[in-house]
């Protein structure tokens, strides 16, 4: 235990030396782009797979006609449900832009449960590509060492 | 184009992308990665094979 708190106070200089104009700029190419964090930070496989992972859950989300959440009011689950759900599509990034903005994709509330398997792959794709965006936050501040 | 899924597909889909995910960001060394994506994946399947038995002994 002490020699954890030992080695993490060892770390804890070389995190700030890292500043935050260098922080920054991966954490916001993670969101707009998956993968893209992890490119800017030299790390071409990690970030191709991240890319192809989070894209193809993206996709099959759109392909089994998911649903993009939209913030609404209402009782306290319809709120939590339908703000949380609008952050987990926005952590998309540009998948989400393109598909609502540019190819004005929409999708009403279908019948059937292929539709709602749908709507949760777009918001977890949004949520892996949080952890995506966490994972190169902490590389670019060198929490994390070489791979 | 469509992509209609069985339950048990989109699961295991779902749990294929999220253990790769799980993988990359939750550990240092390329070899732990790969033991832990496999580790979470297994986890997956154990999870929708259990609770799939569960819920279906629910129901009746």
């Amino acid at each position: 235990m002490a020699s954890r708190r030992e080695a993490a106070k060892a770390k804890a200089p070389a995190k700030q030396g890292v500043p935050l104009s260098k922080r920054i700029p991966p954490v916001l190419l993670a969101w707009l782009v998956p993968g893209a964090g992890h490119l800017f930070l030299k790390r071409q496989v990690h970030g191709t797979i991240l890319l192809l992972t989070i894209a193809g859950m993206f996709a099959a989300g759109i392909l089994m006609e998911g649903r993009m959440f939209e913030p609404s009011q209402g009782d306290l689950f319809t709120t939590v449900m339908t703000y949380g759900g609008f952050v987990g599509d926005l952590c998309n990034g540009l998948l989400y832009f393109l598909t609502v903005i540019g190819f004005g994709y929409e999708q009403e509330a279908l019948p059937g449960a292929v539709h709602d398997y749908g709507t949760k792959f777009i918001v977890c794709a949004g949520l892996l590509n949080l952890l995506a965006m966490v994972d190169a936050y902490e590389i670019a501040s060198g929490k994390k060492g070489p791979a | 184009m469509t992509f209609t899924p069985t339950h048990l597909q989109a699961a295991v889909l779902f749990a294929l992308f999220a253990s790769v995910v799980m993988g990359i960001v939750g550990r240092s060394n390329d070899r732990e990665r790969v033991s832990y994506g496999l580790y979470c994946f297994a986890y997956f399947l154990g999870a929708i094979f259990v609770l799939g038995w569960l819920m279906r002994i629910g129901h009746g």
